[in-house]
């Protein structure tokens, strides 16, 4: 059986007692709104409330919610409340109450035995609630029409004395259809179907921000520097099912859900309710996605438990089972809201997913599902988090068909895919599991500045944000291979499948390395990364909005694949240490899209050995190891929807945009100025402008670092590419030196094209392949190297093959397409 | 010789040339790779068909630096048609003073049907071998049992009014003076032009031996 017993304390008691001597008469204009109306109204003008604590216990273990106490907000001595009573013409049950604005503080949320809280609350917010209790004359219980609103214009989350601020944050929750089932399994609440959808809800957060002790808000109230601004609009349907017990002890909570989180309004012909499930907005640039479909289920639910163990008291949340599967059409990266409105937004195609998680046993050890969170972070209060996953997909299947044998995915299968202009990819056979701790608090540099410089590779001070720690996170994924194919449609042109679900596996997930995600990867993490509201980069000064990012991460012991096949095999980079260090980095919306600068950042990858065949020593090859160094200053990664659009390949396209000019001048327009082609409105466009940075003695941030390769053999024999930078060319800067702006840069779009696969005879194989089209191009003033030199060993004195090279004045275009093949 | 390297092999029956008395591969090669995983990549690049970034208005030019070590431009040189092509300067070793240069790099090229896979090698022909005691290379066919990575060559590659320069300069940075002053030096060697098509056929393999 679970507990709930509020504990009110005799201060908390003799503070209500002096509320009930603070009621008030009704003056005549709260008499008129309460005559004429029917049931029971009570009308409250309270100064406050208060409690020492309320409490949570299972098994012994309990969740506390400290001095909880309400107040009247902005200067006013009490705050209003009015509930009514009724039982309306159907005999349902209406209890409604609307809260002006109040301030509510809590001074922390704790677990029984912990000095440290989680985090402490406190806000100013109103709200409203219908609550309507009616029967199905089933004998359940029927909730259609209750209704909950409220909105916070400020929500703090107290660290001690630093805040996680929210402005503006508003959930509006409506059940249209939903019923109280008692079953075996528990109380389930059933909130309809796909025709009738029991729930819809609107979640939306103005800001967010972060209070160091200094006061984060401009003279309208508004956050100086925040996280932007985002919204949420979805129905939901399904049920919810809820019963008593845990994993773990006698006590606890299980809570099964069978629920599907859906907006597809701009899929219908009515362009009136036209509302985006996800729009993030930053500075005026978004992040959208028209629709959404989510659907989550587990078998045997997901358990809550409060638990201890040697370190004390926690909180478990496990599920043995949860599958996830997601749609997002029309998902837009960048470009102004206005763009939007007036339907000039280009869109990156849809996505759409399958993940399913489940404990169980592989390679002998036992992977598990779950959080834990412990009170208290690294520094005082905060949260810990032990967090456990185990990812999985079925072995491929091998079918026949008239070409020969081929493996296609396993019925259970995690995968994400791709869809573009109508056209499929597949990434699937993804595996995964890991397991580790994170902590999350919220620190100020000037608490610990470190004992080591902040520019040096073993920094060990805080940065100003909400932090989040890594220690020993260990973690594997791999995927097993690619499949494509097109909408499947019936006669009246419905979309009714896809051919890529069932499609033979193959190569193609090295074309995630484009993205800088590896195929296959094993790894361990440590370090912390530090978020703060605002981008550090913003010349404007009226840009406010954005995430800056400082942190030191280290990866270690690891192995990935650069190319593998669903057997495991190909070419892997083993006992790999990866360690990068970043100072400034943002992460800002602009209308080149979701922006990634890197600020200053430097970082270092050793790869003890690079092997052909299998990752492990005894069923593979070595060819060596490398070292790779860089050092970059100001480099920014940007990711767009769009794709390529219409490109007119060796010409330049004409003024509308519908062909190739006239680049030859001969008055016909013909192959010789070019080919057109029309790759669509959708797909991804990414931009990269790498600044490699030289140490030349100027700046003492660069001291020690720089942008380097070498190869080791295994013999020894050593080749090393030395200090390449780049730079804006001769005539740049002043007294000799040259400025630094330009940097090497690579523009990409990326879209889901046909093509054609001949074999190397030059037969046609295929005339209607679906692959990656790539239209590229790389763009550089002036690229330095220093040399090149060879060394018998590491240890022994290096020979200078190549004393220099520099590379000037580069536009290279390349417009290729990679399809995967069997 | 170096006891491990990477290993670059053609398959048995494939070579590397643009000569056209070269043989397809047989059909039990061909079935070999089909069945296999991988990516199949087509595709043209252009070089500088517009021009670069550093000289964009079709003009590079010559300084004379001053005692704090700023540039001045003093002359102008006009690039071919309006377009500067791409520079590459490469200095060997520090003994030797000048640099050798492609330079006015530009044009395009076309190929269909570049593979990229990895495959369990099978039999290849190792041209890399000498036996001990020998002071040649005597190629023969070994069984390698280990993956190999497969760059399957495209058959034909397309150059369209692909062009450089081949010259020798005194500095590596077009037009920029050497530090003790002396004045930017370049002398032009040779210059090529390459239109038509080069017939490249074969697989290269890629995989690491002892």
């Amino acid at each position: 059986m679970k507990k709930f017993i509020p504990e009110v304390s005799a201060l908390a008691l003799a503070v209500a007692a002096s509320n009930v001597s603070a009621l008030q008469a009704l003056n005549d204009d709260h008499m008129a709104q309460v005559t004429g109306q029917a049931g029971i109204t009570i009308e409250q003008d309270t100064e406050s409330f208060s409690a020492s604590e309320i409490s949570y216990t299972d098994d012994g273990v309990s969740l506390q919610f400290i001095q909880p106490e309400y107040t009247a907000a902005n200067g006013a001595s009490t705050f209003h409340t009015l509930s009514t009573i009724d039982v309306n013409e159907d005999g349902d049950f209406i209890y409604e109450v609307t809260g002006d604005e109040r301030t509510f503080n809590m001074a922390g949320i704790s677990l029984s035995g912990d000095d440290d809280n989680f985090f402490g609350l406190e806000g100013t917010y109103s709200d409203h609630l219908k609550l309507v209790i009616g029967s199905d004359d089933e004998g359940n219980i029927d909730l259609s029409g209750t209704e909950y609103q409220t909105e916070f214009s400020r929500l703090f989350f107290k660290d001690g004395d630093y805040d996680w601020i929210l402005t503006d944050f508003g959930l509006s929750v409506l059940i249209n259809y939903g019923r109280l089932i008692n079953t075996d399994q528990g109380v389930m609440l059933d909130l309809g179907d796909e025709t009738n959808r029991g729930l819809h809800f609107d979640y939306s957060v103005g800001g967010v921000g972060l209070g160091l002790g200094n006061d984060p808000f401009a003279a309208d109230g508004s956050l100086n520097k925040a996280f932007g601004s985002l919204d949420i609009s979805l129905d939901a349907y399904g049920s919810i099912t809820l019963r008593g017990g845990g994993a773990t002890g006698s006590e606890g909570i299980t809570f099964i859900p069978g629920l599907t989180l859906i907006n597809d309004d701009n899929a219908d012909a009515d362009a009136s309710n036209d509302t985006p499930a996800f729009k993030y907005t930053d500075d005026g640039f978004i992040i959208l996605a028209e629709d959404f479909s989510g659907t989550f289920s587990s078998e045997n639910g997901f358990t809550l438990d409060l638990e201890s163990d040697d370190e004390g008291s926690l909180l478990a949340l496990r599920y043995q089972d949860f599958d996830l599967a997601f749609s997002l059409d029309n998902f837009i990266l960048g470009g102004t809201e206005e763009d939007y409105l007036n339907g000039l937004s280009r869109t990156m195609g849809s996505f759409r997913g399958e993940i399913h998680f489940r404990d169980g046993i592989a390679d002998g050890e036992y992977r598990e599902n779950y959080m834990k969170f412990r009170a208290g972070g690294l520094d005082g209060d905060g949260i810990t988090a032990d967090i456990s996953w185990n990812i999985v997909s079925d072995d491929p299947v091998m079918e026949t068909d008239d070409i020969g044998s081929y493996n296609r995915p396993g019925d259970l299968n995690t995968f994400i895919a791709m869809n573009d202009d109508g056209n499929w990819v597949y990434f699937n056979g993804f595996n995964s599991y890991g397991s580790g701790r994170a902590y999350v608090d919220i620190t100020k540099q000037s608490d610990n500045p470190g004992t080591n410089g902040l520019y040096s590779n073993d920094y060990d001070g805080y940065f100003d944000g909400l932090r989040i720690t890594f220690q020993n996170v260990k973690g594997s994924y791999s995927f097993s291979g690619v499949t494509v194919g097109r909408d499947i449609k019936d006669a009246e042109g419905n979309v009714i499948g896809n051919e890529a679900e069932e499609a033979p596996l193959m190569g193609g997930t090295e074309l995630l390395l484009a993205l800088e995600v590896f195929p296959s990867y094993d790894f361990t993490l440590n370090g912390a990364i530090t978020l703060t509201p605002g981008d550090v980069n913003a010349t404007d000064p009226n840009d406010r909005q954005g995430i800056t990012l400082n942190g030191d991460l280290y990866i270690s012991d690891a192995n990935a694949a650069v190319t593998v096949d669903e057997y495991g095999r190909g070419v892997w980079l083993t006992e790999t240490n990866y360690d990068i260090h970043m100072r400034d980095a943002s992460l800002t919306v602009t209308e080149d899209g979701l922006t990634f600068n890197k600020g200053l950042t430097w970082s270092r990858i050793e790869v003890g050995d690079v092997r052909f065949g299998s990752k492990y020593a005894d069923d593979s090859k070595s060819l060596g190891s490398f070292t790779l160094e860089r050092l970059e200053d100001g480099t920014t990664l940007s990711v767009a929807s769009g794709g390529a659009g219409q490109v007119c390949i060796d010409g330049s396209l004409n003024g509308g945009g519908t062909g190739c000019a006239d680049s030859n001048g001969d008055g016909i327009i013909n192959s010789e100025d070019g080919v057109f082609i029309d790759r669509g409105e959708q797909g991804l466009n990414i931009k990269v402008k790498a600044i490699f940075a030289e140490d030349d003695g100027t700046d003492a941030r660069y001291a020690g670092k720089g942008n380097r390769f070498s190869w080791t053999q295994p013999n020894g024999t050593t080749i090393a590419l030395e200090n390449f930078s780049t730079s804006d060319g001769p005539g740049s800067g002043t007294n000799g030196s040259q400025t630094n702006e330009y940097g090497l840069n690579i523009d990409i779009a990326v879209d889901v094209a046909p093509t054609i696969v001949r074999d190397q005879a030059g037969n046609l194989v295929q005339d209607d392949a679906l692959g990656f089209a790539v239209y590229g191009r790389l763009h550089f003033k002036q690229l330095n190297i220093d040399g090149l030199s060879l060394a018998a060993t590491p240890e022994s004195t290096p020979q200078t093959l190549i004393q220099g090279i520099v590379v000037q004045n580069a536009d290279i275009q390349a417009n290729l397409t990679a399809t995967p093949i069997r | 010789m170096l006891k491990t390297k990477l290993a670059v092999t053609l398959l048995l029956g494939a070579s590397l040339s643009a000569q056209a008395e070269m043989t397809s591969m047989a059909e039990q090669e061909m079935s070999d790779v089909s069945g296999q995983g991988g990516v199949y990549l087509s595709g043209e690049f252009a070089i500088n068909k517009d021009g670069g970034p550093l000289w964009e208005n079709g003009e590079r030019y010559r300084y004379t630096r001053d005692a704090n070590g700023n540039l001045t431009p003093v002359q102008t040189d006009a690039c071919d048609n309006g377009v500067c092509g791409l520079r590459f300067a490469i200095k060997l070793n520090e003994s030797s003073e000048g640099w050798y240069v492609l330079d006015d790099l530009s044009g395009g090229f076309a190929f269909e049907g570049l593979t990229l896979r990895t495959k369990p090698a099978g039999e290849a022909m190792n041209y890399d071998y000498m036996p001990d005691g020998s002071t040649t290379y005597e190629p023969r066919l070994e069984n390698v049992d280990d993956e190999v990575v497969v760059i399957g060559l495209p058959g034909t590659v397309s150059f369209n009014n692909f062009k450089f320069k081949y010259a020798v300069a005194n500095n590596g940075e077009y037009g920029v003076p050497l530090a003790d002053g002396t004045p930017f030096r370049q002398t032009d060697i040779i210059g090529v032009q390459l239109d038509g098509d080069i017939t490249l056929k074969g697989n290269l393999l890629l995989f690491p031996v002892d």
